[in-house]
C-alpha cells in the first residue's frame, strides 16, 4: 500500500478532530477559574461521595457479574464437533439476540412493568407479598439487575464472534489427548484466550455502566443520583458554577472510566494466573465443585430467550391496555386504535432512523478498515483507549461543543453519530482483523492485483463475519442516539428514538410501549438481516 | 436639549405605533407565509403532542406556515442548544418555557422582546391572571403566557378524606395523614419544579407573614426557612422510603398513585385529574386538594429566540396559539385540558380554577433549593 499516512489522516479528521475540539472549551472552563476552588465545591457538594461510590460500585458489579455469567455460558453458545455431549441446537440459534436488539430504556420499562412489586407478574402469582420488593424504580440493585441483564446478551454476542475465531475443536482434541476432561480443557485453555479477546467489550460494559444517564435516571436512587446523572443535571443548569462543576465532574468520570478499565485488566490477570497454576496441579475439591456449578450457565441463554418473549408480550399488552391499575390482572379495556393514529409518525421515524444508521454504519466500517490497514502498514498499534475515547467522555459535553461547528441537517447528524458507532464497530472488527494472516493479501498482490482489489477479493470474504458484526453493532448504536440527533439536528431530524425518549419523560405508558415496540422491531430487523449465515461463519474460521 | 429631542421622537413613535399596528401585522403575516417554524416543546405528553398536531394543520391552512413540533424530554436541552450556538441563526424558532430556563435565556439576552406590542392576540390575555412574573422573574415582554399552572395535590379520596376540609389540606393535617399512613406520600426531588413548588407552598402555609416572601430576602440568615426545615424533619421519616429518596418527577409519582403505591401525587394542571381519568391514566376515586390557603398559580409561556431565522412566522404562530379558537380547543378536557389565558365566550373556567396565592420572589427559591440539598441529600 502506498499511502498509509493518508488513511490515518482520514480517520483523524473524521474521528480525531471532533474529539480534539473539546480540549479548548474544557481547558477554558477548567483554567479560567480557580480549579482548587471548584474541586472544593465539588467535594463539598451534598452527597458527592455517595454519587461517586454509587457510580463506581455499579460499574464494578456489572462488569464482574457480566464477566462471570458470560464465561459460564460461553461454552453453550457454540456447537462443538468434538464434544462428548450432544450439542443443544436451540442455543446455537441464538434467539437470545432478541434482548440485544431491544433499546435499553424499553428493556427497563418492560422489565419493571413485569417484575416490580406492583407489576404484572405479582398480580399473576398468588403470593402475599412480592419476593423482590427491592426490584423497583430508584433502587440501586434494580439498576444493577437491569444493566447486567441488558449487557449479558451483548457480551454473548461478542463472545460468540470471538469463539468462532478460535480453533476450539482442535484445542479440545489436544486437551483430551493429554487426559484432561472437556470441562477442564475449556476452562484452562479456551477461557483465558476468550477473556483476552473480550477485554475491549468488557471495558465498554464497565464504562457504559459508569456513564449511563437515561437508565440511571429511571432506575437508580435520586437522593443523590449516580455521578453521571448529576453531571448532566449540572450541564443543564446554566449558572457558571454548575457549568464548572459539570466540567470537573466529567473529568472525574473519565478518570473513573480509566479505573474500571484497569479493573477489567486485573480480573483478566487473576483468571489467567489461576488457569496457569491449575495446568500444573490437580484441581482442589472446591474448584471442582465450582466448575461443575458453572454448568448452570447452560440454561442461561434459554432463560434469556424466554425473557425476550415474555417482555414482548408485556410490551404488547401495555401498549394496548387502557385503565390498567394495580391489582387488576387485565385492563378495563383494550384499544387497538393507537397503531392507526400513530402509524404515520412511527413509520416516518423508523424509516429515517434506519437510513441514518445505514449511512453511519457504512462510514464507520470504512473508517474501521482504514484504521486496521494503517496499523498493518505502520506495524504499530494505536492505543485502544484513544480509539474508544468517544465512549469515555460524557456525551452531552461533546455534543454541546460540536454545535457551533455543525449545521442542522442529516449530514451532520450522521457525522455526530459516527464516533460512537465507529467505537463499537472497532470492538467487533479489530480483534478478528488482528489475527488475520496478512500474507494472503501480499500473495495475491504478487499476482498483480492492487492493494484494495486484493483486499476486496481475499480479505473481505475471510473477515465476513466480523465485518457484518461490526456493521450491525454500528447500526444499533446509531439507531439508539438521542442527544446527538436532537441537538446536532436542531429538530430538523426527528427519529423514532427522539420521539421515544421525549415520551419516556411523561406518564403515558401505552404510548411509550408502542414506540418501544417499534424501536425493538426495527433493531431486530437489522440483526436478522445482517446475521451471518452458517456457511459464512465457517469461512470466518481462518486458523 | 438632546434628552428632550429623544423623548419627543419616542413619544411620536409610540403614537404612530398603534396607528400602523394593523398594517405592520398584515405585513408580518404575509412575510410569514411559506416559512417553517421549529417549535421546541416538551414531548412527554401525548395529549399535548396531539394538540400541536392539530395546531400545525390549522396554521398550515390559515397562514401557509409549516409548524414543526420538536419533541424534547426536557426543554433545558433546547436552552443549552441556544446558549452553545455561535452568532449564526438559531435552530430554535419558538420555545415552550418557564421558570429557570426563561430566567437564563432572558439573562443571556437571547430572547426577542416587546412581544405584547408585536403580537395582536396579546391584547386578549386575561387581566386577572398573574402572568407578568414567571416563578418570581419579571417577564418584561420576553415571553407570553400560553396556559395556566396551579400547584395542587391529587389524592385518593378514601385515604385522605378524614384529613381534608373543603378541598384543602394544611401542613398539620398533612402531617397527621402521614403519621397514620406512613410511606404513602412523597414529593418530587427538588430542584424539579413540582418538588420546589411543594416546598414553597408549605412555607407559605407555615409562616405567619407570607407577605415576607414576595420581596427579595433581606439578610443572609436563613431564619424564616427554619420553620420549613423543622416541619420537614418531622415529615420525612413518614414519607415513601422513609424520606431517604424522592421520586425523580411528577409523572413517576402519578404512576405510583395509579399503582396504589402512594395516596397522593402532585400536579400543575388544574384539569389533570379529569384528563387522566378520561385517558385511563389514573383510577377513579381521586380528588384535587389544595395545600394551604391556595394554589401557587403561574403560567407557562411561549418565547422567541432573538436569532431565529423566521421571527415573523414565530409571531404568527403565537398569535394563533393565543386565539380564542386555539385556546378553546386547548382547554377541552377530552384533549389537553390546559386552562385558557384569554377570556372565552362561555367562560365556565372560573369554576375549574383553584383559589390562588401569589408566587414567591426567586431569591427565596434558590435558598430553599440549596438548603434542602444540604440537609436531605447526604
Amino acid at each position: 500500500m502506498r499511502y498509509p499516512h493518508f488513511l490515518l489522516l482520514v480517520v483523524a479528521i473524521v474521528i480525531g478532530l471532533p474529539m480534539l475540539v473539546i480540549i479548548p472549551s474544557l481547558s477554558e472552563l477548567l483554567w479560567s477559574v480557580d480549579l482548587k476552588q471548584v474541586i472544593r465545591e465539588l467535594i463539598q457538594y451534598p452527597g458527592f461521595f455517595t454519587m461517586l461510590s454509587q457510580s463506581l460500585l455499579t460499574a464494578l458489579i456489572s462488569v464482574v457479574v457480566v464477566t462471570g455469567l458470560t464465561l459460564i455460558s460461553a461454552r453453550y453458545l457454540v456447537a462443538l464437533k468434538q464434544s462428548g455431549q450432544p450439542t443443544n441446537t436451540q442455543n446455537t440459534q441464538h434467539s437470545w439476540l432478541g434482548i440485544l436488539s431491544m433499546p435499553h430504556l424499553a428493556f427497563a420499562v418492560a422489565l419493571l412493568w413485569l417484575a416490580a412489586p406492583t407489576g404484572w407478574l405479582w398480580r399473576l402469582i398468588p403470593v402475599e407479598t412480592p419476593w423482590m420488593p427491592w426490584f423497583d424504580r430508584q433502587y440501586l440493585v434494580s439498576l444493577w439487575i437491569i444493566l447486567i441483564a441488558k449487557e449479558l446478551p451483548f457480551m454473548w454476542f461478542m463472545a460468540l464472534r470471538a469463539l468462532q475465531q478460535l480453533p476450539l475443536d482442535r484445542w479440545l482434541l489436544i486437551g483430551r489427548s493429554q487426559g484432561h476432561s472437556e470441562t477442564r480443557t475449556w476452562w484452562l485453555i479456551v477461557i483465558p484466550a476468550l477473556v483476552q479477546r473480550l477485554r475491549l467489550p468488557l471495558c465498554v460494559v464497565a464504562v457504559y455502566s459508569l456513564t449511563v444517564v437515561d437508565l440511571a435516571l429511571f432506575a437508580a436512587p435520586q437522593t443523590p443520583a449516580p455521578l453521571a446523572v448529576q453531571v448532566v443535571q449540572w450541564q443543564l443548569e446554566f449558572n457558571p458554577l454548575s457549568q464548572q462543576l459539570a466540567a470537573v465532574g466529567s473529568v472525574v468520570l473519565a478518570l473513573l472510566a480509566g479505573l474500571v478499565c484497569g479493573w477489567v485488566r486485573l480480573q483478566e490477570w487473576v483468571l489467567f494466573t489461576w488457569a496457569q497454576r491449575l495446568l500444573s496441579r490437580a484441581m482442589t475439591k472446591g474448584e471442582w465443585i465450582l466448575l461443575n456449578i458453572s454448568r448452570i450457565g447452560r440454561v442461561l441463554p434459554s432463560v434469556f430467550t424466554g425473557l425476550a418473549l415474555v417482555l414482548l408480550v408485556a410490551l404488547i399488552t401495555l401498549a394496548h391496555g387502557r385503565g390498567w391499575f394495580y391489582p387488576a390482572l387485565l385492563p378495563q379495556q383494550w384499544d387497538f386504535t393507537l397503531w392507526i393514529n400513530e402509524w404515520l409518525f412511527l413509520a416516518n421515524g423508523a424509516w429515517r432512523a434506519f437510513w441514518i444508521a445505514v449511512a453511519v454504519a457504512s462510514i464507520s466500517l470504512v473508517l474501521c478498515i482504514l484504521t486496521a490497514e494503517w496499523q498493518r502498514a505502520r506495524r504499530q498499534k494505536i492505543p485502544r483507549a484513544l480509539l474508544l475515547l468517544p465512549l469515555f467522555i460524557p456525551q452531552v459535553f461533546l455534543i454541546l461543543v460540536w454545535i457551533p461547528w455543525t449545521d442542522t441537517n442529516l449530514f451532520w447528524v450522521a457525522w455526530a453519530h459516527v464516533p460512537f458507532s465507529y467505537a463499537y464497530a472497532l470492538l467487533a472488527y479489530l480483534p478478528a482483523e488482528e489475527r488475520f494472516e496478512q500474507r494472503y493479501l501480499q500473495q495475491s498482490q504478487t499476482f498483480g492485483y492492487s492493494f484494495w482489489r486484493a483486499w476486496w477479493l481475499v480479505k473481505r470474504p475471510l473477515l465476513k463475519v466480523p465485518l457484518l458484526t461490526a456493521f450491525a453493532l454500528a447500526m444499533l448504536v446509531s439507531i439508539a442516539q438521542y442527544v446527538p440527533t436532537l441537538l446536532i439536528g436542531g429538530g430538523r431530524v426527528s427519529t423514532l428514538t427522539t420521539d421515544f425518549v421525549a415520551l419516556s419523560s411523561g406518564s403515558n405508558s401505552s404510548m411509550q410501549a408502542l414506540y418501544a415496540l417499534t424501536m425493538w422491531l426495527l433493531c431486530a430487523v437489522v440483526l436478522v438481516v445482517l446475521k451471518p449465515r452458517a456457511s459464512a461463519a465457517r469461512e470466518g474460521e481462518i486458523q | 436639549m438632546r434628552v428632550i429631542w429623544q423623548s419627543t421622537v419616542l413619544a411620536l413613535l409610540l403614537l404612530s405605533s398603534s396607528a400602523v399596528a394593523d398594517s405592520t401585522w398584515s405585513e408580518t403575516v404575509s412575510q410569514a407565509r411559506g416559512q417553517t417554524v421549529y417549535f421546541y416543546a416538551w414531548g412527554g405528553s401525548s395529549e399535548v403532542n396531539n394538540y400541536l398536531r392539530w395546531a400545525s394543520e390549522q396554521i398550515g391552512e390559515q397562514y401557509g406556515i409549516e409548524l414543526v413540533h420538536v419533541k424534547v424530554a426536557d426543554i433545558a436541552e433546547a436552552v443549552s442548544r441556544i446558549l452553545n450556538e455561535d452568532d449564526s441563526p438559531s435552530a430554535v424558532d419558538l420555545l415552550w418555557i418557564n421558570g429557570e430556563n426563561f430566567h437564563q435565556l432572558k439573562g443571556a439576552g437571547q430572547l426577542l422582546g416587546s412581544l405584547p406590542t408585536r403580537i395582536p392576540a396579546a391584547q386578549n390575555i386575561r387581566k386577572n391572571i398573574p402572568w407578568q412574573s414567571d416563578f418570581g422573574v419579571p417577564v418584561d415582554g420576553f415571553e407570553l403566557p400560553w396556559g395556566i399552572g396551579q400547584f395542587h395535590l391529587i389524592a385518593r379520596t378514601s385515604a385522605v378524606q378524614r384529613f381534608i376540609e373543603a378541598g384543602r389540606i394544611d401542613p398539620q393535617q398533612l402531617l397527621a395523614f402521614a403519621r397514620q399512613n406512613p410511606g404513602r406520600f412523597s414529593y418530587p426531588k427538588p430542584p424539579e419544579f413540582h418538588g420546589t413548588t411543594f416546598l414553597k407552598s408549605l412555607l407559605l402555609a407555615l409562616h405567619d407573614d407570607p407577605e415576607l416572601f414576595l420581596q427579595a430576602p433581606m439578610d443572609s440568615s436563613g431564619q424564616p426557612l427554619q420553620l420549613l426545615w423543622d416541619y420537614l424533619d418531622r415529615l420525612h421519616p413518614l414519607l415513601w422510603r422513609s424520606g431517604q429518596d424522592f421520586p425523580s418527577g411528577a409523572s413517576f409519582q402519578q404512576q405510583m398513585l395509579a399503582n396504589g403505591q402512594l395516596d397522593l401525587a402532585v400536579s400543575f394542571n388544574p384539569q389533570e385529574l379529569t384528563v387522566a381519568n378520561m385517558q385511563g391514566r389514573l383510577p377513579s376515586g381521586s380528588e384535587r386538594v389544595v395545600l394551604g390557603d391556595g394554589a401557587i398559580t403561574n403560567s407557562h409561556y411561549l418565547a422567541i429566540p432573538k436569532r431565529t431565522r423566521v421571527p415573523q412566522a414565530a409571531q404568527v404562530v403565537i398569535d394563533f396559539l393565543l386565539s380564542p379558537a386555539a385556546q378553546q380547543r386547548k382547554r377541552d378536557v377530552s384533549g389537553w385540558g390546559d386552562p385558557a389565558v384569554v377570556s372565552l365566550p362561555e367562560d365556565s373556567q372560573a369554576l375549574s380554577l383553584l383559589p390562588a396565592v401569589a408566587e414567591m420572589h426567586i431569591g427565596w427559591v434558590e435558598r430553599i433549593e440549596s438548603g434542602w440539598l444540604e440537609r436531605y441529600q447526604q
